[in-house]
């Protein structure tokens, strides 16, 4: 045996790696565990029999009709997802995901009032991914100038787009031939998205999925990404390498608002076909989850968005079945999320 | 050598704390190997060794972190087994870590009630009092400094009831005044019958403080409980390297005179991080070949001359120009050639989750790219070049700096930054902190090499000795002034201390 030593295998033998793959998924399976006894619990108060709801919940995500819903609800989730994941890894928290999803949806219904034919729908997309990149570029303009926190901004444009968004429908761009509901005109057929071959879903799924390949790409195998992991991991160090880290995030942040915007166009296009008032459902604050459950990896994001889609479509058939509300189900989401980053958190050693 | 027990006044010479035998392996490696060590009443016992001796572990072993494959330890003669922090601490064993564990958010009184149940302010302050602890313990801890910390610490172990008070390298974190207020209460323990361990590097510090010491090297006791008095510097530096280190040479060709300078401030004043002036109208040339130390107490404007060198602090006035060009900016600078071992690694380099080769990326003028992405291969080979030019024993490049130890850490920096062949101006700031012996030496060699192959080479250092015996001048700071600029040879240490202090020359 040699007394020869490696300085450094003595100065941390704590820090040797113990966690493989087993062991994270038996946490990740007992955190969705436990979030589900919790979920049994408050099912039991109302008076449902939880084993019938839930085994009600996955037989109902499992027909043919429920995994196309499940797809057409991913899709714009995974876009939004990535707008968190992307600015993430700058560093930034990009709360305003359902801001920039709206403002997305606004500029593709304006592209669309004036633009018609074969070029409105290519129009429509980039007019709203800009107007989902103008919007998150408010905040980190905001934060690269002034240094106001990007969280606390996104979060209040948030408002300010729902606003904007019901002004635009209930007043200019209101549907003169409609019944009065404030919304705008529907798009024209050509307008909107085209389904994938023979089945109900949008072609949106197959740009969302390419997207988060992209995005993947880029953070993993580019200098771009190398250089936002160094930006978010310590700017000061960032700066002292020499990087522009000032460019660096206003890019990062202007990405993931394009991002978001996208999602919030393909949903227009895809499925609501018009302005609304409660257009988003969520989106933006359900891909905010999706990406956190990921640890903001895109990959696992993605994964994450289909799972959450599916809960909000068992949702929609525990309000049918069970006469629950169907806002239960959000009670089951944030119950995953704290579940799941309560107990797979990397435990410090002592 | 026989002592009054503190608490029996009985004569004793039984050891408080004495093991035998102790042994550790971790995987591969024995990390403590057949040691035996002891420590009697009111005695200091230094414990010294390079990175890798086997210190920690021993520490470790004797507070109850981990457990000895065999040996024995025991407590004023009786065998005892120490299987957590807790039982070492009811045994009397008190241990003050190097990352001090105070709650930064509480005052010094609560958190010693934290670890002593019942205890009042007024016992803290007569504690603090008999043991010549300056502490406030009203104060919160976030607001005092490293020192202070450290004596709360120190407090905090004493109140445990502690008899056997371990040290574990207390000075690596204090500026040179703290250590002598540190050993004014070291040597106060040791008149009153307590057992002080303390772990160091420095040499200078077992010669100051210790009645004896104890050298490991590679897990085994080399030299075990001698009087340091009996053994020169020579032999003590090798017992703990396992070769002699020879003295730096002192014959070094004096920098060409009368070449244009490489780094060069004119009148140069700069804001610090709190919007207050803490350069002031500062006027340096360092030329080329030439190595030019900073001394001063610690917070006298050293941190900003070495960021206003590398473009990371703009002068508020005056101007700043390397190789002839006015310095704008951390980019240009790099790209001029410009080389900076940061003074806090931790805060302004270690970029937490990236690996060695990553941060090496991190530091080169133009990081090679392969299409879209950095030609990772490329700079895995140029992490090798460096690491076999530098020779200091990097970890391996795919682990993750800021998991590293403080030494490792810092020699990742020191790679990165002395490696280039092909820089005029390094500044390197406390460049041999967290280093052990070799590891020193062999950072003052990349320094003069540096020099000698026509750099002009910026080092801040808080040892004078280091300073005097690598510099060419050495430039001393006082309050963000340069007080003046003295030839390193045959340096007057009064003379650079008063103008540390800011008497005239």
């Amino acid at each position: 045996m040699t007394t020869q030593l490696t300085p450094d295998r003595v100065a941390s033998p704590l820090l040797a790696p113990k966690s493989g793959f087993g062991p994270a998924l038996a946490r990740w399976v007992g955190a969705l565990a436990g979030a589900i006894a919790i979920f049994s619990i408050l099912l039991l108060t109302k008076g449902a029999d939880p084993i019938a709801t839930l085994v009600d919940m996955v037989v109902s995500t499992t027909t043919g009709a429920s995994i196309e819903q499940i797809v057409i609800k991913a899709a714009p989730l995974v876009l939004a997802a990535m707008a968190v994941v992307l600015p993430a890894r700058a560093g930034l928290a990009n709360v305003g995901g359902e801001g920039q999803v709206i403002i997305g949806a606004v500029a593709g219904a304006g592209v669309g009032l004036v633009v018609s034919g074969p070029a409105a729908l290519p129009l429509m997309l980039i007019g709203g991914a800009l107007g989902g990149a103008l919007w998150a570029g408010l905040a980190v303009a905001l934060r690269v100038t002034v240094g106001v926190n990007e969280a606390v901004t996104t979060l209040l444009l948030n408002y300010v787009a729902l606003d904007v968004m019901l002004y635009l429908i209930y007043e200019p761009w209101k549907d003169a031939n409609g019944s009065g509901q404030p919304a705008t005109p529907p798009l024209a057929i050509e307008q909107r998205l085209p389904l994938v071959g023979g089945t109900a879903v949008h072609m949106g799924i197959v740009l969302a999925l390419v997207a988060a390949a992209a995005v993947w790409l880029t953070l993993r195998h580019t200098s771009f990404g190398f250089r936002l992991s160094v930006v978010g991991g310590n700017p000061e160090a960032a700066r002292r390498a020499g990087l522009p880290v000032a460019r660096l995030l206003v890019t990062a942040m202007l990405l993931g608002g394009a991002l978001a915007g996208l999602a919030g166009v393909i949903h227009l296009a895809g499925i609501e076909f018009k302005l609304r008032p409660g257009l988003t459902t969520n989106i933006g604050y359900i891909a905010f989850l999706a990406a956190w459950l990921a640890r903001h990896n895109p990959l696992p994001a993605v994964a994450a968005a289909f799972m959450l889609a599916a809960i909000t479509v068992g949702g929609d058939s525990l309000q049918l079945d069970s006469g629950l509300p169907a806002a239960t189900v959000n009670v089951l989401m944030a119950l995953i999320l704290l579940a799941v980053l309560g107990w797979t958190a990397k435990r410090s050693t002592s | 050598m026989t002592l009054t027990d503190p608490r029996t006044g009985a004569k004793t010479d039984i050891p408080l704390l004495a093991v035998r035998g102790l042994t550790r392996r971790f995987g591969e490696v024995l990390a403590n190997d057949a040691v035996d060590f002891d420590v009697r009443p009111g005695e200091v016992h230094a414990l010294v060794g390079e990175n890798g001796a086997g210190k920690s572990t021993l520490l470790k072993l004797v507070y109850g972190v981990h457990r000895p494959d065999s040996g024995d330890i025991s407590v004023e003669g009786s065998p005892v087994t120490v299987g957590s922090p807790a039982q070492a601490r009811s045994l009397g064993i008190g241990m003050v870590f190097q990352d001090l564990r105070l709650v930064p958010a509480l005052s010094v009184t609560e958190n010693i009630a934290l670890a002593v149940r019942g205890v009042k302010a007024r016992m803290i302050a007569d504690a603090a009092a008999e043991h010549g602890l300056a502490v406030d313990p009203q104060a919160r801890v976030s607001h005092l400094s490293i020192g202070e910390r450290q004596r709360a610490e120190i407090l905090k172990v004493l109140m445990t009831g502690s008899r056997i008070v371990i040290l574990d390298e207390p000075t690596s974190v204090l500026a040179p005044q703290e250590v002598t207020a540190l050993f004014a209460v070291v040597e106060r323990l040791r008149a009153t019958g307590y057992g002080v361990v303390i772990v160091t590097h420095k040499l200078n510090e077992v010669r100051a403080i210790a009645d004896r010491v104890t050298v490991l090297r590679g897990g085994r006791v080399i030299l075990g409980g001698v009087d340091p008095g009996n053994y020169t510097d020579a032999e003590l530096v090798e017992a703990m390297v396992g070769r002699a280190v020879p003295s730096l040479p002192s014959e070094r060709p004096a920098p060409p005179d009368g070449a244009a300078a490489v780094l060069a401030l004119r009148g140069v004043s700069a804001y610090g991080e709190s919007g207050v002036i803490r350069l002031k109208d500062v006027t340096l040339e360092v030329r080329p070949g030439e190595l030019v130390g900073v001394a001063g107490v610690a917070g006298s404007g050293q941190r900003e001359l070495c960021e206003v060198a590398c473009g990371l602090r703009p002068a508020s006035s005056g101007v700043v120009t390397v190789a002839g060009v006015e310095v704008t900016g951390p980019r240009q600078a790099l790209a001029g050639g410009v080389c900076d071992v940061p003074e806090d690694p931790l805060a302004d380099a270690v970029v937490p989750g990236l690996t060695i080769v990553e941060h090496m990326a991190l530091g080169l003028p133009k990081v090679p790219r392969r299409r879209a992405n950095v030609d990772w291969a490329d700079v895995r080979r140029i992490t090798t070049e460096l690491e076999e030019r530098v020779g200091l024993q990097m970890a391996a490049g795919h682990r993750k700096v800021a998991e590293l130890s403080g030494g490792n850490v810092q020699r990742v920096m020191l790679t990165r930054a002395l490696g280039r062949g092909d820089s005029v101006l390094v500044v390197a700031a406390y460049p041999s902190r967290g280093l052990d012996i070799a590891t020193t030496r062999r950072t003052q060699e990349l320094l003069l090499e540096r020099r000698a192959a026509g750099a002009a080479v910026l080092v801040v250092s808080e040892d004078l000795d280091e300073l005097i015996s690598i510099s060419d001048r050495i430039a001393v700071m006082h309050d963000g002034h340069l007080a003046g600029i003295v030839p390193a040879r045959g340096a007057d240490r009064q003379e650079i201390g008063s103008l540390m202090l800011g008497g005239a020359r």
